[in-house]
């Protein structure tokens, strides 16, 4: 097979039993470095995010790094001449955004209230299970017709090992899991 | 070798078929055509609009009334005022209070991990805009009008032994249909019931028709409520099943009509017409996206390949193996698709393997399996690493295939370049709206008349409206052009200002014009040499734009080691502009050329074909307008009213000559309202990467560059970031957004300036929605949907930028992840909307962020043919174009 097959599974930095694609690394790295952040330290590079270095050899990365380039590429070639030319008299115009401050919306207030069926996105099992526990009882709650209210009750039998919203185990097995 | 180009897999869209779109990757030089050019980002305007509506000048007036608007919406979410975003956690169980149509409860715990701490207390506002003139329009969306009211039981169904087909797994399970009560699900793991059993687990036997035993046992997983995404799942499962009645065929994902296939004879191509649905929450109902779109099916099958191969007996397998690796096969016994890895020219179907203890070959493997009989029994066999199945299990698991089963998928190279073929395609593909709208309808009314499909949605008490849904949409006003001498024009309702340039001056041009600078042409052009130049000196002097006379290199092959010979020599007397002029297109000689002007020698390089000159003085205004943008000037400005803003784009391309790597650009404008410049910045990155690595890096340059042109730090900064999918938004926001805003945040401190307003907006091209205009036509440039199609969780809206002639207009969706910018959605709306008119490339509108189109640009123009870094001296100047 070529070159690139083999690379195509990597290691965790955090943790080098975790195997994986390439293509799946970035996002792994989000969740362990939730997980580990009391346990691994690692030192993410400046040029790059996807370098996680330890400590130890984090100045010496710092100096090799590929991604310096971006950088450094100053000290080989010369950057862009100011050209003052290319400055124009300012244009005017008839509106005025600049004093404006209306604050920003923000979608998860909105969300919170309404009638609406809410994704448990990038949560851990544990906590994608207390979600839609919650969701049943903010949607459904008091109000709920009869039929889901029965729901509710018989809800409490079979949803203990297997419950609703996690198919799959959980990811990781780790010790110090209690968000 | 044209089978080892792999096509694509998407099913085609209508409007990206275009011939032109195809040649994406190619290099641009000016083609005959007059202002087509491969940008198909931008869209053939329209010339029958010329309609001239007064353009009212948008006052302040508009802008107060957003605050109405704002206060309207305020009721639904009062609640949410009292809490800060950040300190939501506070709010206990105990402040539960009624509010909003839906909201009962608000005893919310802080589970959203992906909450960004923020101080400002948040107050309420809506997404909706009001500026604009308001429009009905129609979308491609159904309403449900009713849904399944009543719980919904889930079971875990297991056969033993065990059944590798659904399709009989199906079979042996509809014995105990009368069990499950009216109306089940089953996908093949999964049941879904109305009824619930009385115990947990549930065994029973049945049979097959082959006599076959088998033990099923079904245990109860949990119940679904209307209350949670799954449920979501579930009503899409019930659609598709209904959409079965209709006697569609699954490919891949979506559901196809295999009777109603067009079939292009003469390129042994079929296409199948298909339907895309989702049942999704949106802004406030669950609403069906339905969207037509098309499969291209290819007859030949891997075997085909071979056979046309096997006639040179001693390059046989290695040609077949050139024409075979990296395709990706579809096989019709279980609709799946692979990608092929390997040939292995050492065993044939009769080989053996184990299968559940049995040595079987694989020739009484598919006949008893799927009954399948292999006539060649000499092929040699496919080699598969299943990609997605080796990250669960075990890394090494390979999956070999028949020649003779595999159907090729996807579109060769060969096949997009030739324009018979597309022409034929795009005739079946692209819709215009009336015949789109037409397409859905009768989607609609078959699911209402087919027995079956009725059945399965009574069944489940699900009723789909008949209508399309009606969206209120808005039109922006058409934005005013800024040339030379504060000249201000309106684009018009259309966006098109190419004829503004019969008469104005470009915004800025160099004082001395251009002075210093090369022509290189093939002795035998020096006739068409001649016409062009003369062309651009007539073009250039309308504009305002002086060129002086080249200095002109005659060469005497049109090689391309002449060419650079040529260039070398030139970059000596360091000119500002090399023009190459060309006899025909030839992509080795384009990257050649640009990559010695970009890469090695830090001048802007114009690369014009012969055929230009057919077009006389409309293609030389446009490459007078390119050259003074190519030497850093600006051809015209929109009316910004915002100073101290700096807008960013971002996008990815992958490299074309190395799979693994991928290059991002980002350009970024300086302080448009007085100095009308961009700059540009290159990195490389990994092509696995979805998410942006060293993206701070070269934010960080855009700043100073900034710093140092106004000598001080841009107060607002809005980001587009394009080159992403909606599935990746969450790790988007945890690893892009967050890192920016804290880098920011020190950036600016070191300076002790206060932190900047940022906005960082996600732009889709690709989303399924589309709108249609009174029942049969677009909606025009500057049309706002920001309501009902919608998603709650999200600041999103929908912009049509762009005009277009043919087809339906797809609308682009911006996504404001994070924004503390401190602009009501209808600036937001506004200023991107201004943002698309700044593409120099084209007079008119744009699909996207100018900012994301250059972006665009420059990572295909270094990840197809430059493949390495240019000069930073070019940083200021868009050599790109």
């Amino acid at each position: 097979m070529n070159v690139m097959d083999a690379n195509d599974m990597v290691c965790c930095p955090y943790n080098k039993t975790h195997k994986m694609l390439r293509k799946k690394l970035q996002q792994h790295i989000l969740k362990c470095r939730e997980i580990y952040k009391d346990e691994v330290e690692l030192l993410v590079c400046p040029f790059n995010k996807a370098h996680l270095i330890p400590e130890p050899d984090f100045l010496q990365h710092t100096r090799t790094c590929i991604d310096r380039k971006i950088v450094a590429h100053y000290q080989q070639s010369a950057p862009a001449p100011l050209n003052e030319e290319t400055k124009h008299e300012k244009i005017e115009t008839e509106e005025n955004w600049d004093d404006e401050y209306v604050p920003d919306y923000d979608p998860q207030q909105y969300v919170v209230n309404a009638n609406i069926v809410r994704e448990p996105n990038g949560m851990f099992p544990s906590q994608r299970k207390a979600f839609i526990k919650q969701e049943r009882k903010r949607l459904l709650g008091e109000d709920s017709d009869e039929e889901t209210t029965g729901s509710e009750q018989n809800m409490k039998l079979p949803t203990k090992a297997n419950s609703t919203g996690t198919q799959r185990p959980a990811p990781y097995k780790l010790p110090n899991r209690n968000r | 070798m044209g089978d080892q180009e792999r096509g694509r897999r998407r099913p085609l869209n209508d409007s990206d078929i275009s011939p032109e779109s195809v040649q994406q990757p190619r290099p641009k030089i000016f083609r005959g055509d007059g202002f087509k050019s491969d940008d198909r980002d931008r869209s053939e305007a329209s010339s029958s609009r010329g309609t001239s509506r007064s353009h009212a000048p948008s006052t302040s007036h508009a802008a107060s009334t957003s605050y109405a608007a704002t206060t309207l919406h305020a009721a639904s979410t009062s609640h949410a005022a009292s809490a800060s975003r950040g300190s939501r956690d506070l709010v206990g169980p105990t402040s539960s209070h009624p509010s909003g149509p839906g909201g009962h409860k608000s005893d919310r715990r802080p589970i959203d991990r992906f909450e960004i701490v923020n101080t400002r207390p948040a107050d309420v506002v809506t997404k909706q805009g009001s500026d604009g003139k308001q429009i009905k329009l129609l979308s491609n969306y159904f309403r449900l009008n009713t849904k399944p009211q009543w719980r919904i039981v889930h079971y875990h169904v297991d056969f033993a032994p065990e059944i590798e087909l659904v399709r009989v797994r199906c079979g042996v399970l509809s014995e105990h249909a009368k069990s499950f009560g009216t109306g089940y699900l089953f996908d093949g793991n999964q049941l879904f019931t109305t009824k619930k059993f009385d115990k947990d687990v549930t065994v029973l036997q049945a049979t097959s028709k082959q006599g076959v035993n088998y033990t099923i046992t079904i245990k109860c997983v949990g119940y679904i409520s209307t209350a949670e995404p799954r449920f979501l799942q579930v009503l899409n499962l019930i659609l598709r099943r209904s959409m079965k009645g209709l006697n569609l065929e699954q490919v891949g994902r979506n559901l196809f009509d295999p009777h109603a296939r067009v079939s292009l004879g003469e390129f042994s191509i079929e296409l199948w017409p298909g339907y895309e649905t989702s049942i999704r929450q949106h802004e406030k109902d669950i609403l069906v996206c339905a969207e037509i779109t098309h499969k291209v099916m290819r007859r030949e099958t891997v075997y085909d390949i071979l056979r046309r191969t096997s006639s040179k007996p001693e390059r046989h397998q290695e040609e077949f193996r050139l024409n075979v690796l990296g395709l990706i096969v579809l096989t019709d016994y279980n609709n799946k698709t692979y990608r092929i890895n390997d040939v292995d020219f050492t065993q044939t179907p009769r080989a053996t393997f184990s299968c559940k203890g049995n040595d079987v070959s694989f020739i009484e493997y598919y006949l008893k399996k799927y009954n399948i009989r292999i006539r060649d029994h000499d092929q040699p066999l496919l080699i598969s690493k299943n990609r997605d199945k080796a990250q669960k299990s075990n890394a090494n698991e390979i999956v070999i295939l028949i020649p003779e089963l595999c159907r090729v998928t996807g579109l060769t190279d060969n096949m997009r370049s030739n324009n018979n073929l597309m022409r034929a395609m795009s005739n079946h593909t692209r819709m215009n709206p009336e015949r789109r709208i037409e397409r859905l309808k009768t989607f609609n009314r078959r699911l209402h008349t087919t027995a079956e499909s009725v059945k399965v949605l009574t069944d489940w008490n699900m009723k789909l409206d008949e209508k399309l849904i009606e969206v209120q949409g808005r039109v922006l006003l058409p934005q005013k052009i800024v040339f030379n001498d504060n000249a201000r024009l309106s684009a018009g309702d259309s966006a098109d200002w190419t004829r503004h340039f019969r008469n104005q001056r470009m915004l800025t041009t160099p004082r001395s014009g251009l002075d210093r600078w090369a022509v290189i042409a093939p002795k035998r052009c020096s006739s068409e040499l001649r016409t062009l130049l003369s062309n651009l000196n007539r073009a250039a002097m309308g504009m305002g734009f002086h060129i002086s006379c080249p200095r002109e290199v005659m060469i005497y092959d049109d090689r391309t080691s002449s060419y650079i010979q040529a260039l070398d020599d030139c970059a000596t007397k360091d000119p500002k502009l090399i023009l190459c002029f060309v006899p025909s297109d030839s992509p080795e000689r384009y990257s050649a050329i640009k990559k010695r002007g970009c890469v090695d020698r830090a001048v802007p390089t114009q690369v014009v074909t012969k055929r230009c000159n057919k077009n006389g003085l409309s293609v030389a205004t446009k490459i007078a307008i390119q050259m003074n943008c190519k030497i850093g000037y600006t051809p015209w400005m929109i009316e910004l009213p915002l100073s101290g803003l700096m807008t960013m784009g971002f996008d990815i391309a992958k490299c074309s000559s190395n799979r693994n790597k991928a290059y991002g650009a980002l350009v970024a404008s300086m302080d448009l309202q007085r100095n009308a410049t961009f700059f540009s910045t290159v990195a490389e990155c990994s092509a696995y990467d979805v998410l942006a690595n060293n993206l701070w890096p070269m934010i960080l340059k855009a700043l100073r560059q900034y710093q140092l042109e106004h000598q001080k730090l841009p107060n607002r900064i809005v980001f587009y970031r394009d080159g992403v999918s909606s599935g990746s938004l969450r790790q988007l926001f945890e690893y892009e957004v967050k890192d920016v805003v804290e880098k920011l945040n020190l950036e600016y401190k070191k300076v002790s300036s206060t932190p900047p307003m940022l906005a960082y907006i996600v732009v889709t091209k690709s989303s399924n929605t589309r709108f249609f205009l009174d029942n049969r036509s677009n909606p025009p440039p500057g049309t706002v949907v920001d309501d009902v199609v919608t998603l709650p969780e999200r600041y999103d809206f929908y912009l049509v930028s762009q005009t277009v002639r043919q087809g339906t207009v797809s609308p682009t969706n911006y996504n404001v992840l994070y924004s503390n910018i401190g602009l009501s959605p209808d600036k937001v709306q506004k200023l991107t909307y201004k943002m698309c008119h700044l593409y120099y490339n084209w007079s008119g509108t744009t699909r996207v962020p100018a900012v994301c189109q250059y972006a665009k640009k420059l990572a295909t123009l270094v990840g197809s043919h430059l493949h390495a870094i240019p000069q930073n001296a070019l940083e200021k100047k868009f050599y790109y174009l």
